[in-house]
C-alpha cells in the first residue's frame, strides 16, 4: 500500500508544520485547532481508506472521492469566510486605533481652558510654521482656549484670525 | 470632558464646529479655508486629513484651522466619524460638514444650522428649487429611489439623501459617534437611516451647489451603475439591521 504510505506522511508532515508555526508563535493556537483537526482527519483517512467509503453510502453518494471533495470545497468555503469576518474585526479596530491616534495628536498641545492659560495663549497667538513640520507635533488652534471667559465677542480668538497666521 | 459642556451652557451662543474631511486637497482648501473664515469667524474649523499625501495638511493649519490627522486613508466616512467623534468630547453642540472643494458655499452654512432649529440633522439639499445642481442616468436613478425611502421613513420630504452638506445635533453627533458606517456610502445614506430609524428627526434645506474648484465630477456611466446598485444595497442592509438606540438629550 505505498499509495497509503504516502498520504500518511503528507498528514503528518502537514501536522508537525502546523505544530511548529504554533511553537514559533506565527500561528495561534485558537487558529491552529482547526487545521490539527484537519491534519487528524486526513490521518484517520489514510489509514482507514474504507471509513470513507462508509461515509459517502451514509449519505447517498456513490463516488467516495466526490464526498472528500464536497467536504474539502466545504471546508476551504469556511475559512475564507472566517478569515473575510477576522478582517473586518481587525479593519474596526484598526480603524478605531487611527481615530485616536489623530484626536490624540490634535488634543495634545490643546489646553484645557482652566489649567494653563498663560502658557497656552501665547504659544496659539504666536505660531511659528517652522514648528508644524514635525507630524507628531501639531501647531493645534487651542478651540477650548477661546472659550473660557465665556465672553464671545471679547476673545481674542487667536487662529480664528485669517490675517495673523499667514505672516512670519 | 465635562469642561467644555459647562462653557457652552453659560454662553447662549452653541459651540459650532465645521467639520471638513479633506483628502489631498492642496489645491482648493486654502481658498476653500479662507473664505470660510472670511465668513464665520465664530466657529471652529476642524479639517480630519484623510491621509493625504500632499501639502494639506500644512496648508489646512496655515490657515488656521484644527487638524485631525489621520494615519492613513479611511474613506469619507471614517474621517467624518473621527470628525464626530472630537466634536463629541470637545462639548460641541452643533457640527456640520462642509466638503474641501468648495462646492458648499460658507453663506449656505448658518442656513443649513437654521434647521436644526426644528430637526436633529440638517441637510443642505442640492434639488430643492434653488440652483443648477442636475444628474442623470442611473445616479439620478439612485438619488431618486433613496430619496423617497428615505422621506417615507423620515415622515418629511427629502429630496437629497446623498448631500454630504449636513449639520447635526449634539444628539445626532451622539447617534453618529455610536453609529457612522465607514463603508461606501455609509457616511450619507446608512448613517442617515439609521438615525432616523433610532428616533432622531430631519429636515432639509435648500441650498445652491457651486462648481468644484479642483477635481473632476465622475459621469462614468459605469460608475454610475455601480453607484445605483451599492446604494441599494447600502440602503437596503441599513433598513434590515437592528436600530441603536439613543437617549435623547432634551
Amino acid at each position: 500500500m505505498p499509495s497509503m504510505l504516502l498520504f500518511i506522511i503528507i498528514a503528518i508532515v502537514f501536522l508537525g508544520s502546523v505544530l511548529m508555526l504554533v511553537r514559533a508563535g506565527k500561528l495561534k493556537e485558537r487558529h491552529a485547532g482547526l487545521w490539527l483537526f484537519v491534519g487528524l482527519v486526513c490521518i484517520v483517512l489514510a489509514i482507514f481508506p474504507q471509513s470513507l467509503n462508509f461515509a459517502a453510502r451514509l449519505v447517498g453518494i456513490e463516488v467516495p472521492a466526490n464526498l472528500l471533495f464536497a467536504l474539502t470545497l466545504l471546508l476551504v468555503l469556511g475559512v475564507c469566510l472566517h478569515l473575510s469576518l477576522e478582517i473586518t474585526t481587525l479593519e474596526d479596530r484598526i480603524r478605531r486605533l487611527a481615530e485616536e491616534v489623530s484626536l490624540a495628536s490634535v488634543e495634545r498641545p490643546d489646553p484645557t481652558p482652566t489649567d494653563q492659560p498663560s502658557v497656552t495663549r501665547p504659544s496659539a497667538s504666536t505660531e511659528q510654521p517652522g514648528v508644524t513640520d514635525q507630524p507628531g507635533q501639531l501647531v493645534d488652534p487651542t478651540p477650548m482656549a477661546t472659550d473660557p471667559d465665556g465672553t464671545p465677542g471679547m476673545k481674542p480668538a487667536p487662529h480664528q484670525d485669517p490675517s495673523a497666521t499667514p505672516a512670519p | 470632558m465635562d469642561d467644555p459642556l459647562a462653557i457652552s451652557q453659560r454662553t447662549n451662543a452653541p459651540k459650532t464646529l465645521i467639520i471638513m474631511p479633506a483628502w489631498n486637497e492642496e489645491e482648493v482648501i486654502a481658498s476653500t479655508l479662507a473664505e470660510l473664515k472670511s465668513h464665520h469667524l465664530r466657529y471652529d474649523i476642524a479639517v480630519v486629513d484623510d491621509g493625504s499625501l500632499d501639502s494639506t495638511v500644512e496648508l489646512a493649519r496655515q490657515a488656521g484651522a484644527i487638524v485631525i490627522p489621520l494615519p492613513f486613508n479611511l474613506g469619507v466616512g471614517g474621517a467624518m466619524r473621527c470628525g464626530y467623534e472630537y466634536a463629541r468630547r470637545h462639548g460641541y453642540d452643533r457640527a456640520i460638514q462642509v466638503d474641501a472643494d468648495g462646492q458648499h458655499d460658507p453663506q449656505d452654512i448658518d442656513l443649513v444650522l437654521a434647521g436644526l432649529d426644528q430637526a436633529d440633522i440638517s441637510i443642505g439639499a442640492r434639488f430643492a428649487q434653488k440652483g443648477a445642481y442636475t444628474v442623470h442616468g442611473p445616479r439620478r436613478w439612485a438619488m431618486v429611489v433613496l430619496a423617497w425611502v428615505l422621506s417615507r421613513l423620515s415622515h418629511v420630504r427629502l429630496t437629497d439623501v446623498t448631500s454630504g452638506f449636513r449639520a447635526a445635533n449634539r444628539t445626532a453627533i451622539e447617534q453618529y459617534c455610536r453609529y457612522y458606517p465607514v463603508e461606501y456610502l455609509g457616511d450619507t445614506i446608512d448613517s442617515l437611516v439609521m438615525a432616523v430609524r433610532s428616533g432622531l428627526t430631519v429636515t432639509q434645506v435648500p441650498v445652491e451647489m457651486r462648481a468644484r474648484q479642483g477635481g473632476a465630477p465622475s459621469n462614468n456611466p459605469f460608475k454610475a451603475m455601480v453607484y445605483l446598485v451599492r446604494s441599494l444595497f447600502s440602503l437596503a442592509i441599513a433598513l434590515t439591521q437592528r436600530a441603536t438606540s439613543v437617549r435623547r438629550s432634551s
